[in-house]
């Protein structure tokens, strides 16, 4: 039998989590106050959009690494996410424009992300009966039915133009701004991203996290132990959508603009690369993904269509000879130590 | 003469056009094993999965079990009635340890004494499978699957469980101590129905049988009587 290392005992787990945690909100405070490592504010873009992107691919892990059923659709979700959080609060659109009422962004976001939900749900009433390549075609026109939506209903959205000037976040009188300060609103991404691993966690460890994983091992086996299939597929996407709607929401009041290009197709795409980047199917995969493909996509910037390149090579990569991602590096690793040590371990 | 535990009275199944199972009538009785056998494409597998509702609606006729009507129920409620079902082929989770497995099929119950009870049974009828807890069970032989996947279904702690070719794939040897293992299920309570191609080794511990031909029951009675019936035994037991 293998020993276990001490990260994988649960104390192990609880500091390692608390010393990644500190250092998550230590270093970028000093580097705010230029006491290490002088940045740009574009670096908390960087990590605000690396948070984001955390949010989406944990949810799109619920769904394809813990249900087992693919989506090429979550940049739809993504899209309702913002462009609601944006028609809600936005003083010359949507509720605004109509009523001349508008919500507080925050409150709007998370009342988008429940609104996505239900939308998720939905759509997984005939998602739930289908399998495999149907279900990526279904989920494909979802994403292009919302990003035609976005695109061509001029009066709700203004068409392919987009809205600007999307109010920022405040709570309380303490604005989250990005103009002013870029911290503040890392800061407030890394609470969401925070609640909603811890979360994630919990629904994983419960009695619908095992159904859900009993789901994508077989699910006639899973029928058969007494689990109702057809509605635990509909709260997987649910569930899901709203982690993708909620981070729509975060976007698109850090970014300030939103337009229908950022929801195209080759988007979900992307999300579903940075999952399986990551490895899915568990808690950190989703992490690492979202962090390693957002700096490939932003630091190769000055590449330019080199860019693709690159990233389509470390994929292959990736594909070839870490298919569990690169969550799976540290298995692969001790793997090949014990095997180097003339197999101590069996399994 | 008493209430039969399960009966299915002129039951119809069709895939589309073609129709698999035609007035299919049949009792299991408690305490019993009852076999039914058949070659390839006679409908057994059909059979279960429809008793079970895993093929979704059935096309005509009734199922009663423990005197509840339930054709029409969904496949999951029905597994919370007692009656439960290990599928064709070892439908194991591969990706969960064995321990994961069988407390899969206790999803349903609540009771963590009972779990913790029927944990015991399933691992002092299958003691191999205490030896391999914590390992996944896609990685177990065929043997050793087949055994997590009747142990997962007798953690639902079924009345009648019933079973589709257990033998299937399996070296003769291990298919014996399947077999002795059904009837020592059988002896601790459990009402069995078994589906098999393995005519031979079904007959022995069966006291009753079915015959099933292309979707209908050509034949039944005692198991012994249909041992020594002349067709059976040039069709399924390779005797001439």
């Amino acid at each position: 039998m293998k020993k276990n290392g001490f990260f994988e005992t649960k104390k192990g787990k609880t500091i390692a989590a608390a010393v990644i945690l500190a250092l998550l909100v230590i270093i970028p405070l000093l580097m705010d106050n230029n006491i290490i490592l002088k940045q740009n504010k574009y670096f908390y873009v960087l990590l605000c959009l690396i948070g984001i992107y955390t949010i989406i691919t944990s949810g799109l892990d619920i769904l394809f690494g813990y249900t087992g059923q693919i989506s090429f659709g979550h940049a739809g979700f993504f899209c309702i996410g913002a462009y609601g959080s944006v028609l809600l609060t936005h003083p010359g659109w949507g509720l605004g424009k109509l009523t001349g009422y508008v919500l507080p962004p925050i409150l709007s976001i998370l009342l988008v992300a429940c609104i996505t939900a239900c939308i998720g749900a939905l759509l997984a009433v005939p998602a739930s009966k289908l399998v495999f390549h149907f279900l990526s075609m279904l989920t494909i026109a979802f994403n292009q039915i919302i990003y035609l939506i976005a695109n061509n209903f001029s009066w709700l959205t203004n068409g392919s133009i987009g809205i600007t000037s999307v109010p920022a976040v405040t709570i309380l009188g303490f604005s989250f701004s990005t103009v002013s300060s870029k911290l503040r609103y890392y800061y407030l991404v890394l609470f969401f991203v925070i609640v909603l691993l811890v979360v994630k966690t919990h629904i994983i460890n419960s009695r619908v996290g095992r159904g859900l994983i009993a789901i994508r091992e077989n699910p006639t086996a899973a029928n058969g132990c007494g689990i109702n299939v057809a509605k635990y597929k509909i709260m997987s996407f649910a569930i899901s959508a709203f982690y993708v709607g909620l981070a729509g929401g975060l976007y698109v009041h850090m970014i300030g603009f939103v337009s229908p290009d950022t929801f195209i197709q080759n988007t979900s795409v992307i999300f579903i690369t940075m999952l399986l980047f990551g490895g899915s199917g568990n808690l950190v995969g989703p992490i690492l993904g979202a962090a390693v493909i957002t700096f490939i996509q932003e630091g190769l910037q000055s590449l330019a269509d080199y860019r693709m390149l690159i990233y389509g090579v470390l994929l292959l990569i990736i594909i070839l000879f870490q298919p569990q991602g690169l969550s799976g590096l540290g298995k692969t690793f001790s793997g090949l130590a014990a095997r180097g040590k003339g197999g101590e371990s069996n399994g | 003469m008493e209430q039969a535990m399960l009966s299915i009275r002129d039951l119809d199944f069709h895939y589309g056009e073609i129709h698999a199972l035609d007035k299919i009538s049949l009792d299991v009785f408690k305490g019993e094993i009852v076999t039914i056998i058949g070659s390839n494409g006679a409908g057994k597998t059909t059979l279960l999965r429809t008793t079970s509702g895993l093929l979704g609606k059935n096309t005509g006729g009734t199922i009663t079990f423990q005197g509840q009507q339930i054709e029409n129920l969904s496949p999951h409620k029905i597994a919370g009635l007692k009656l439960n079902q290990v599928l064709e082929g070892r439908l194991v989770f591969p990706l969960l340890t064995v321990r994961e497995n069988l407390m899969m099929g206790a999803y349903l119950t609540k009771d963590k004494k009972l779990i913790q009870d029927r944990l015991e049974y399933c691992f002092s009828l299958f003691p191999r499978l205490l030896e391999r807890e914590k390992q996944n069970a896609g990685t177990l032989s065929g043997g050793e699957q087949q055994m997590v996947a009747v142990a997962r279904a007798l953690m639902t702690g079924p009345e009648l469980l019933m079973l589709d070719e257990p033998s299937m794939g399996l070296a003769p040897l291990v298919i014996k101590d399947i077999f002795t293992t059904i009837e020592k299920i059988n002896k601790d309570g459990v009402t069995i129905l078994l589906v098999e191609q393995n005519a031979n080794a079904a007959l022995k511990i069966a006291n009753r049988a079915y015959v099933l031909e292309i979707g209908k029951i050509v034949k039944e009675g005692p198991a012994s009587e249909l041992a020594n019936d002349d067709s059976i035994r040039k069709t399924y037991l390779g005797i001439s």
